[in-house]
């Protein structure tokens, strides 16, 4: 399908801490309640749509586990956008938040979009977190906060969205540069600024809603 | 009438089938098991070894394969275990706050943050099979015994992929050789290369494997290439769980078969033998499709699709092995001798 931009989005955070469980409900729209551990990095797309203009998501999600950080921060390179995730039922995946933020700000692009994401929010009664610490720590770093569940699906949408709408607004205001691709955005094919005109070869008419 | 004639043919296959299986048996456990040490470079086992080891004797061709240099025993295991077993007990006590005693550096995990991790992985490893899950026959052996490895080598430490690892020999052997098997296992050159997390090792291998893979897949290469796609994107999961994860498990102890036989060189070219099947639809896909395509193999591959794949797989570069081109590449890429 055609877009007009592709986003690339990283998912980090701790293990465990539902970030494959996020990624699924997002693009599938289920929830699996046993998801196999993630090693390296796995991967997801999904279309959305930002002020009548369809935008792909190209979607990283990588492996929690410390051991794995030498080889996920290669994969910062490039994302425009980036999921922080620690587990409300969880203190210690809070307490690793620093560390992880640390390591995204030294290895993407300066103005990569962070979200901050509480996630496991169905599970009041096991809460270990506090909305108001996670709000705070957002307001302190200059990140976007939500708490969400893979499980109902609450505010996974949201998350995944308003991120990109911030990227959006950014390349409205002219902060990215998005003919640099090492900002993790790209413009879709029958979208290019630079050569307009090019992508005609097949001679078919108007093929913006077609699939592939 | 067709039909029947169908349903006659099937049942005729299925027969000669486990006859075959019921004769490769007997062969295993007569005549080449006893006899094994002179026997398991042969051409007549080598060959037979590659067709598959039937499952009933899996676990004892992969203990004698294996090995067991590091010269362990059923009372180190113990050992081990018991000193796991506290170490679960003293968290417990001391509440679920590892915070206090896990440091967040660079290094593999204390043991401390592993037996917590060693938790929350074993539930997640083979979820379908419903046997490691809490609760199921196999939660508690393969909790205690990545624990009780992570005792053993604590410079090692417990690192995921582990637990898929030890799933797979569990359900060949009973605990204690499953623990002598995987210790020894892990201690292989690429196996400690990869759970240590060397990078500068890992590396090398990556770059071997891609050598090998542009002299048997040159186009397929290039179009990895232009998509900017890094073989360690797919390959790194296909390693730290020898397959386990990512191959469906009567495909990937196929494998594993002939890892033990041939050694690391079989893990890539396994590797390229998947790439090798699905080549003509991996041309086909852009850079998301290919990497969501490879972190997410299709299920239906079967062992002998596979293996006719693998089968022409080249491993030889300029009369050159595997191991050889890698240590070539080692030298090369030697840091000049005054390291820092
Ligand atoms: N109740 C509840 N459980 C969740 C939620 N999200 C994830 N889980 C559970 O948490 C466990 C871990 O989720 P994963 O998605 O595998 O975690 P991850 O962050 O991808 O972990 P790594 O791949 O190891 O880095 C899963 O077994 C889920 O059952 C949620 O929103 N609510
Ligand atoms: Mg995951």
């Amino acid at each position: 399908m055609s877009y007009a931009y592709l986003f690339k989005y990283i998912i980090i955070g701790d293990t465990g801490v539902g970030k494959s469980c996020l990624l699924l409900q997002f693009t599938d729209k289920r929830f699996q309640p046993v998801h196999d551990l993630t090693i390296g990095v796995e991967f997801g797309a999904r279309m959305i749509t930002i002020d009548g203009k369809q935008i792909k998501l190209q979607i990283w999600d990588t492996a929690g586990q410390e051991s794995f950080r030498s080889i996920t921060r290669s994969y910062y390179r490039g994302a425009a956008g980036a999921l922080l995730v620690y587990d409300i039922t969880r203190r210690d995946t809070f307490n690793h938040l620093t560390t992880w933020l640390e390591d995204a700000r030294q290895h993407s692009s300066s103005n990569m979009v962070i979200m901050l994401i509480g996630n496991k929010s169905d599970l009041e009664a096991r809460r270990d977190v506090k909305k108001e610490e996670g709000e705070a720590f957002a307001r302190e770093h200059g990140l976007i906060f939500m708490e969400t569940s893979a499980k109902t699906a609450a505010n996974v949408e949201e998350a995944f969205i308003n991120t990109a709408k911030e990227i959006y607004q950014k390349i409205q205001d002219g902060v990215f540069d998005i003919n640099n691709e090492a900002n993790g955005i790209k413009i879709g094919p029958q979208h290019s600024l630079t050569n307009p005109g090019m992508s005609s070869s097949s001679g078919g008419g108007n093929q913006s809603s077609g699939c592939c | 009438m067709k039909e029947a004639k169908l349903r006659k043919k099937q049942l005729q296959q299925q027969l000669k089938h486990e006859d075959a299986l019921s004769a490769a048996v007997k062969i295993w456990n007569v005549e080449i098991l006893p006899n094994w040490e002179t026997m398991r470079y042969t051409k007549r086992v080598r060959d037979l070894w590659w067709n598959g080891i039937p499952p009933s004797v899996r676990g004892k061709v992969w203990k004698l394969a294996f090995g067991n240099d590091l010269n362990l025993t059923p009372e180190l295991y113990e050992i081990c275990l018991n000193r796991a077993k506290d170490r679960l007990k003293i968290m417990k006590e001391a509440g679920s706050d590892t915070d206090s005693i896990s440091s967040f550096s660079d290094l593999p995990s204390s043991k401390e943050a592993s037996v917590e991790l060693i938790k929350l992985d074993v539930s997640r490893t083979f979820p379908q099979l419903c046997i490691f899950q809490k609760g199921g026959p196999y939660h508690e052996l393969l909790q205690g015994l990545l624990g009780a490895y992570a005792c053993y080598r604590p410079d090692v430490g417990y690192v995921q992929g582990m637990s898929f690892i030890a799933a797979v020999l569990l359900l060949n052997m009973d605990v204690d050789d499953a623990f002598i098997c995987f210790a020894n296992l892990l201690n292989r050159p690429c196996q400690i290369a990869f759970f240590r997390l060397d990078e500068s090792l890992m590396n090398s291998y990556f770059e071997t494997y891609e050598e090998f893979f542009h002299e048997n897949l040159p186009q397929l290469y290039y179009h990895f290439k232009k998509l900017n796609l890094n073989s360690n994107l797919y390959i790194i999961d296909w390693l730290f769980t020898l397959y386990a994860k990512s191959l469906p498990l009567d495909v990937a102890s196929r494998v594993w078969d002939v890892f033990c036989r041939d050694g690391e060189e079989f893990l890539f070219r396994t590797a390229l033998g998947i790439l090798k099947l699905h080549q003509d639809i991996l041309l086909s896909m852009d850079f998301i499709h290919l990497a969501q395509f490879l972190t997410r193999l299709p299920e239906t591959i079967s062992s002998n699709e596979l293996f006719n794949a693998l089968d022409s797989i080249n491993m030889i570069i300029e009369k050159k092995k595997f191991s050889q081109v890698f240590a070539d590449l080692r030298e090369q890429n030697k840091p000049p001798s005054d390291s820092n």
